[in-house]
């Protein structure tokens, strides 16, 4: 007897079972959780959905961030899982999203709702590979710098429009005209600028030789204040401070296009015979090339910006490409540091380039290896 | 409404004028432009930065009584009035530290970001395309084979050219290595044409959207000021 009231609970638990947990089963699942690898100002609900659209056509979601008013979201069902940010600006805020299933018949059914605390991390682990690789070449820097400085000779390349700068200075000297020297047009924040006011320390230092007129027109003010005493030092390492004066490097202006027609209206009232564009530009960089042309200036140019190398190219005479405009420093000073910062350069390009060359070969052998190592976004 | 754009109208005209030579009418134009410009500044830092960045986080954190913010707000304030020192010869080298510590904030800054996306993202687009897949791709190649058309072609061709000319150019860019190696004497000649062809189609691209910027100019002059001219001066 006890026998078959088992068998008959067992049956009765294989139908019904099913349909109690089918009955239960929540039209969609969700959770929340703090994003991970930032400072707290960010947390991601993770939506997805298990009813179909036609049960569950929309789903609201009231999300309550901190103290502030609830917002009420409304996501439609697409039947496909849905990772949505939600901002906290800081760590410790708590969030709270409550959702509502909206059926066809326009009712609404709870959900449940979940909630965490935003919380930041010391570590940004997504930026990892990238600290690593820029150990490594501090590494690197310290030392090839150390080869430098204890004397060893590293080569560098000839750079045809460097090879040119001796002559173009020459030239305004002989005409008595003044040469322009234009660091880029954006701030202290860019490579190319720091690499800009490294070549002008060379460039001043033979001007003040030659006593040729010189004028550094700069539209950021704290270029400004770093452009003075880059030239002040330079007119002093070649013994002329008496030429100094803080009216060579001057704010033209502090917008885009009001500098470049004020540094055009100036090349076309003193008529340089020599203009150097080396820095970082934007849609100016025509507008001062062409102007530097008008009135028959050689012209040098160097930038990293490729959106604006084609003008450069187009309009002047010499045209530093990208890295040339970092190697060019380097290549002009012969300082120990810069040199051993170029080689360094060198050496971890050789580093990725060969990284590369493996990626591609892995790819083509359908082994991701490299991909999901070194290649990869997430640490 | 007449009277600014008509404003508007004189000054671009006297803008253009600099391209027939320099005179009056453009330095009158450049002179109120770098004014205008410089006054504006003025304005932004004070609003954007001096109120918004300086002086309302300290209030707030002195009603909030915030200790630690609001010391490293006074700390940060007093470095930036550093720069001031420039005016006095005296202590102008105190104007040095607000630039070291920028630039080196800047420099310091810049290297992770740098390496993310200028050169492992960069690196990883070069290998696979957005969906995943090799750019070296065997599979497009024996497409194109298969069913030759300019379509396939372009897909077997794009990826290996692309991979192809990264390699060359940044062999290009070494710059302590001799002309005469043998690898770097293959790759200057490709890496240049590369190099050019990319910057003749950026030229191109970019004098398009010049000339777009002309044609605005020009219907704000034609389509927009001229017929509110012809109706305030027909009645």
């Amino acid at each position: 007897m006890k026998k078959k009231v088992f068998v008959l609970i067992g049956c009765a638990l294989f139908f019904f079972l099913p349909l109690i947990f089918a009955q239960e089963s929540a039209p969609a699942e969700f959770f929340l959780r703090d994003t991970p690898n930032n400072a707290g100002e960010q947390v991601e609900l993770t939506f997805r959905p298990l009813a179909s659209p036609e049960e569950v056509p929309e789903f609201l979601l009231n999300i309550t961030i901190g103290e502030k008013p609830v917002r009420v979201r409304r996501l439609v069902n697409a039947g496909k899982p849905v990772i949505l940010p939600l901002i906290t600006h800081q760590a410790g805020v708590p969030v709270k999203v409550e959702v509502q299933g909206v059926l066809p018949d326009g009712s609404l059914t709870d959900l449940g709702a979940v909630d965490v605390v935003s919380k930041g991390e010391w570590l940004n682990m997504n930026s990892m590979k990238a600290f690593i690789l820029g150990l490594l070449f501090i590494g690197l820097i310290i030392f090839y710098v150390g080869r430098a400085k204890r004397g060893q000779d590293l080569f560098i390349r000839k750079i045809p429009g460097l090879e040119a700068i001796d002559d173009a200075l020459g030239r305004a000297t002989e005409m008595g005209r003044p040469v322009f020297y234009i660091p880029g047009t954006s701030s202290m924040a860019d490579v190319a600028t720091l690499a800009s006011l490294n070549i002008l320390r060379p460039v001043a230092r033979q001007v003040a030789k030659y006593e040729t007129p010189f004028s550094v027109p700069v539209k950021d003010p704290i270029v400004v204040s770093v452009a003075q005493d880059v030239v002040k030092e330079a007119y002093m390492a070649a013994g002329r401070p008496d030429l100094y004066e803080d009216g060579i490097a001057y704010l033209a202006s502090m917008g885009q296009f009001d500098y470049s027609g004020a540094v055009s209206g100036s090349m076309v009232r003193e008529k340089p015979a020599t203009v150097f564009l080396l820095g970082m530009f934007y849609a100016e960089s025509l507008i001062l090339a062409e102007t530097a042309n008008s009135v028959g200036a050689i012209q040098i140019a160097g930038t990293d910006a490729s959106s604006q190398l084609p003008f450069f190219i187009a309009a002047c005479d010499y045209t530093l490409i990208g890295e040339e405009l970092y190697a060019a420093s380097a290549y002009m000073s012969r300082e120990p540091l810069l040199l051993g910062t170029l080689k360094a350069q060198d050496i971890l390009k050789g580093i990725l380039l060969v990284i590369f060359v493996l990626a591609v070969i892995f790819q083509l052998l359908g082994v991701d290896f490299i991909m999901d190592s070194f290649l990869n976004p997430q640490w | 409404m007449l009277i600014w754009y008509t404003i508007a109208v004189l000054l671009s005209l006297a803008i253009f004028s600099f391209l027939w030579k320099d005179n009056p009418l453009y330095k009158f134009a450049e002179h109120l432009f770098v004014g205008t410009m410089v006054g504006y500044q003025v304005v932004v830092v004070f609003s954007q930065i001096i109120m918004r960045k300086i002086v309302d986080p300290i209030s707030v954190a002195l009603d909030n009584r915030q200790i630690l913010t609001l010391i490293s707000l006074v700390i940060a304030t007093l470095i930036g009035l550093l720069f001031l020192a420039r005016f006095s010869r005296k202590v102008e080298w105190v104007s040095r530290y607000p630039i070291s510590i920028t630039v080196g904030f800047w420099s310091g800054y810049a290297i992770v970001a740098s390496f993310k996306t200028n050169i492992l993202t960069q690196i990883r687009g070069t290998v696979v395309d957005d969906l995943g897949q090799p750019l070296l791709n065997g599979h497009l190649i024996g497409d194109f084979f298969k069913n030759p058309s300019l379509k396939t072609l372009d897909l077997a061709t794009a990826g290996p050219l692309l991979v192809f000319g990264v390699i060359v150019v940044l062999v290009y860019f070494f710059f302590s290595v001799k002309h005469d190696h043998p690898m770097v004497k293959f790759a200057n000649k490709p890496a240049l044409f590369y190099l050019m062809i990319g910057f003749g189609a950026s030229f191109g691209y970019t004098f398009m959207g010049r000339i777009s910027l002309f044609i605005g100019r020009m219907n704000f002059i034609f389509n927009e000021w001229w017929p509110l001219l012809k109706q305030t001066i027909g009645g």
